[in-house]
Formats: C-alpha cells, sequence, structure tokens
C-alpha cells in the first residue's frame, strides 16, 4: 500500500493525550485496509521516527437518530503507534486540527 | 513589583515598572484556565483540554490578554504608590512576556506640572466700572418699547415725515436705462438716515402722498446685483401711503405686560438690578481673565496635551449644550469639530494655566474652602434657579459634584485674594 494513503488523520482525545504523554504512543486514523506494517513503515517515512510498535482496532461507528431517522457513523481504523524513546510528533502538540 | 519614575519633562513622566515572575505566572494560569473552560476542541470535554495544548494554540492571545491586564493594575498601583498625578493615559511600550521571567515595561505619561506660583503681588488691573447710568436703563427700556411698537396708518396728516412707515412705487433707471428689479410697486420703507438698498430713504420726508421724489443713489461696489455695482441710479419715487410705528407708553400696564414687573417704576429699577447683575457677571469674567493673562506672563510654564484636549472638550461641550438649549440642533449646523478645537485650543491653553496658577497661589497662601461655604453657595445655587434646597443639595451629594463645586470656590476665594492685592490702574 502506497505510503501516503495510509494515514487519514490524527486522532486526539483526553484518553489519547494521556497516553501520548506516559507511553508515546500516538493515534491515528488509517484506511481500513492498513495493516500495522503499513502504518509503521508511513510513520516512519512521514514523521522521521523509529516505530516500536502498532496497535489497531476498528472502531465501531456510534448509532445516532434525529428524530425518526437512524443513522450510521462510519467505522474507522485506529493505530496506536508507540515511539522509541525519545522521539516525538510535533503535529500532536496542539491538539487536533 | 519594582517601580522606577524618571522625569523626562516638567510635563511628562516615564515610569519604568516591573512586575514580579510570580505575578505573571498566576495572571496566565488564572488566563488559561479561564479559556479552557470555554474553549471547544473535540475530543476533549470542555474545561479539560490540557494547559500544553491551549499553550500551544493560544499563547499569543492569552499573552495578550495577560500583558493588558498586568499592565494595568500594576499601572495603577504604580501611579497610586509613587504620586504621579497623570493626566493621560499612559502610552504603554513592553517588549513582550516570558514565563518564568518578570515582566517588564515602560510607561510614558503626561502629568499635571508643579506650578510654583510667584510675583502675584500688587498685579496690575484695569478698573472695571460697573455702575449701570440711567441712559443705559433708558435705551434698554426703549427697546423693549420698540419691540412691542405696532405699525397704523396715519390719518392726521398726509406729508411723511421722518420716522414713518411709507408704501411707495419706485422706478429706478441707470444711465437713463432699466435694469433688473429697477421697478417694484407696494415696497415698505422707512424713513430715516441709512442705505436706500436697506430700505431707509430719508429724503423722503416732506413727500405728500401722491407724489413724486427723485433721488440720486450710488451702489455700493459691493452690491450684489454684479450689473449695477458702483454705478449711480436714478430713482423715482412715489408715496403711496403712510403708516407709522406706534410705540406702548412706558406705564404699568407696559410693565405688567413684559411679565416682570408691576408698575412701571418696578420695572425700571429691576431692569437696573438685572443690568447691573449681568455687568458684575461680565466684569468678573474679564477680571479673571485678565488676572490669568498677568500669571501666566510671570510665571511661565508648559501644560500637558491631554489637560488642553480635556479643557476643550468641556468647552465644546458647553457650546453644544447652549445651543441645545436656544434649540438648535448642533448636528445641523454642519460643525467642523476640527477647526473648532484649533479655534479653541489658545483659549483652553489659557484656561488650563489659570485653574494652574491659582490652584498654585491657593495653595501658598492655603485658602480653602470650607464645607459651611459649600453649603452656603448651595443654598444661593437653589434661591438663583428657584428651587428647594434639598434638591440642589442632592445634586451635590454626589463626591465628584461636591469637589468640583468646593474647587470653584475656592478658585473664586484666590480670585478674591489676589484682586485684594492687586494694583488697580
Amino acid at each position: 500500500m502506497n505510503i501516503n494513503d495510509v494515514i487519514r488523520g490524527p486522532l486526539i482525545t483526553e484518553k489519547l493525550d494521556k497516553a501520548r504523554e506516559k507511553f508515546r504512543q500516538y493515534s491515528f486514523i488509517v484506511d481500513r485496509k492498513a495493516t500495522k506494517h503499513d502504518v509503521a513503515r508511513a510513520v516512519t517515512a512521514l514523521f522521521k521516527v523509529t516505530v516500536e510498535g502498532v496497535r489497531t482496532n476498528i472502531v465501531r461507528g456510534k448509532t445516532k437518530r434525529v428524530g425518526r431517522s437512524i443513522g450510521q457513523r462510519p467505522n474507522f481504523k485506529k493505530a496506536v503507534v508507540t515511539l522509541k524513546e525519545g522521539d516525538k510528533i510535533e503535529l500532536f502538540e496542539g491538539g487536533a486540527v | 513589583m519594582k517601580v522606577q519614575v524618571e522625569e523626562l519633562s516638567p510635563i511628562e513622566k516615564k515610569l519604568s515598572i516591573e512586575v514580579d515572575t510570580a505575578r505573571v505566572a498566576e495572571e496566565l494560569t488564572r488566563a488559561y484556565t479561564a479559556l479552557g473552560r470555554q474553549v471547544k476542541l473535540p475530543g476533549f470535554r470542555p474545561g479539560k483540554v490540557p494547559r500544553r495544548i491551549l499553550e500551544q494554540r493560544f499563547r499569543e492571545q492569552v499573552e495578550d490578554d495577560v500583558i493588558q491586564r498586568v499592565v494595568q493594575t500594576s499601572y495603577l498601583e504604580a501611579v497610586r504608590a509613587h504620586k504621579v498625578e497623570a493626566v493621560s493615559s499612559p502610552q504603554v511600550t513592553n517588549s513582550g512576556l516570558k514565563p518564568d521571567a518578570p515582566f517588564a515595561y515602560e510607561a510614558r505619561v503626561e502629568v499635571k506640572p508643579k506650578v510654583e506660583a510667584k510675583e502675584y503681588d500688587a498685579l496690575p488691573l484695569a478698573k472695571v466700572d460697573t455702575a449701570v447710568s440711567d441712559a443705559q436703563v433708558d435705551e434698554q427700556l426703549e427697546r423693549m418699547r420698540q419691540s412691542q411698537g405696532r405699525v397704523e396708518a396715519v390719518t392726521d396728516r398726509d406729508v411723511a415725515a421722518a420716522g414713518d412707515q411709507v408704501t411707495i412705487d419706485f422706478e429706478a433707471t441707470v444711465d437713463g436705462n432699466a435694469f433688473e428689479g429697477s421697478k417694484a410697486e407696494g415696497i415698505g420703507v422707512q424713513v430715516r438716515p441709512g442705505e436706500l438698498i436697506q430700505g431707509s430713504i430719508e429724503a423722503l420726508a416732506g413727500v405728500k402722498v401722491g407724489e413724486s421724489k427723485d433721488i440720486d443713489y450710488t451702489f455700493p461696489a459691493d452690491y450684489q446685483a454684479e450689473e449695477v455695482r458702483g454705478k449711480s441710479a436714478r430713482f423715482h419715487i412715489t408715496v403711496k401711503a403712510l403708516q407709522k410705528m406706534v410705540l406702548p407708553a412706558l406705564d404699568d400696564a407696559f410693565a405688567q405686560g413684559t411679565g416682570m414687573a408691576q408698575t412701571a417704576e418696578e420695572l425700571r429699577t429691576k431692569l437696573r438690578a438685572d443690568m447691573e447683575k449681568a455687568r458684575k457677571a461680565q466684569a468678573q469674567q474679564d477680571e479673571r481673565e485678565a488676572l490669568i493673562k498677568v500669571l501666566i506672563e510671570r510665571n511661565a510654564f508648559e501644560v500637558p496635551r491631554a489637560m488642553v484636549e480635556r479643557a476643550i472638550d468641556s468647552m465644546l461641550d458647553g457650546a453644544l449644550r447652549q445651543m441645545a438649549r436656544q434649540g438648535i440642533d448642533p448636528r445641523r449646523l454642519n460643525l467642523d469639530f476640527n477647526r473648532l478645537r484649533d479655534e479653541m485650543r489658545e483659549k483652553a491653553v489659557q484656561e488650563v494655566k489659570g485653574t494652574l496658577l491659582f490652584e498654585a497661589v491657593a495653595q501658598k497662601e492655603s485658602i480653602q474652602s470650607t464645607d459651611a461655604d459649600v453649603e452656603k453657595r448651595i443654598e444661593e445655587l437653589a434661591a438663583e434657579a428657584n428651587q428647594p434646597v434639598a434638591q440642589v443639595k442632592k445634586y451635590f451629594k454626589g463626591e465628584d459634584e461636591r469637589l468640583g463645586l468646593s474647587l470653584r470656590l475656592r478658585e473664586e476665594k484666590t480670585i478674591e485674594f489676589l484682586k485684594g492685592r492687586a494694583k488697580y490702574s
């Protein structure tokens, strides 16, 4: 998979912000078809950092209803990337874009 | 907080202020907490956004706010602590905020100059005569009668006399030719000395109704009709009818008509009193101005621009309010305020200097206005405005109003003091 297609964007929440501080874990929304290896390669290439580990899961979209109509938010794949100690990605410092 | 006051000139000071690290940090924390509560970022509950992220995104904005806040409070503290009598808002220059370092800035401000009054003894002053003569009262009465006069047809004679109002037809020629507006009928003119073009023709005296007279008249060089400017014209005037201005007799009925008095005698005394009061007020103002002029000559000093501008403001304000009272809408006059201000500037400078000088004299001679003085003046004002004392008192209950009145009284006392020592010529 082309590394430019892997990462869809950063994912920043209160919980993930803490994980980043404590465990150097940076989270991304990635393409559904991307593998852990794809993510590791992409992050290494794009941010010039060393990746120690990648964990992924599919986040199920919430069911939302507006009055009578029921809708489903899209699912997405989340990748949590652990970096080597000392590495960091600047993009995340200022919160979600 | 460290403050250094430096005198740049008698009317300008520079305050170098350094605010402690702790205080800056405290202000920053407060600002970020407040901001965190308002800001909504995706992924964070309101109020739970970490300060690190806030700093990253809103640093400039927050720091500007904090600088403003810190400057405002610390400036006021410094001014109070060092007794700087600021008369303008400060010009602040700062070199930016750094965390974990004291915040330093400089503020330049105009101050009230320290005025020391010298040589205020035996000031030369022209004696002003405030007496009102009988002739002046008569004149005023005559004017009142004039304004109440009625025009009546003359029936007992048919020859125009001085003081009459005459209805005429006329035909005029310049070098034998008619010109625009050279002919008219049924025009009312006065038989009295004056310019023909303003409706005053003295030469009509002695002309009978129905008869005519030829008059030569040279138009002024700045007459509105260009055609005849400066040219000599011959007016052929026919008298059509005579009227006379009948003035009311100066009796009790007339006095009652004016609404000022019951009898003619009372009207006269009242009028005299009014005129004397006006003259005295005018004289007082003139004397004040004269005093200021001499004092300025003897005590030269600079006044800060802010004070002058403020004086202009209040003068303009007074003038506008005066207009409003007279029923003129200042907005419709299309005033050029910048020009007006420039015109007032000289007067305002004088006014400011005067106030400061009187203050200085008062200080030196320890002239003060007491509470009793203020109370007395309030009662006088109430009597003058025909209002209950309690109401006027209520108005002067406010700290500012009372202080203003007290300062005015002190100035009046000072003027009296100076006048007492002045050398009248």
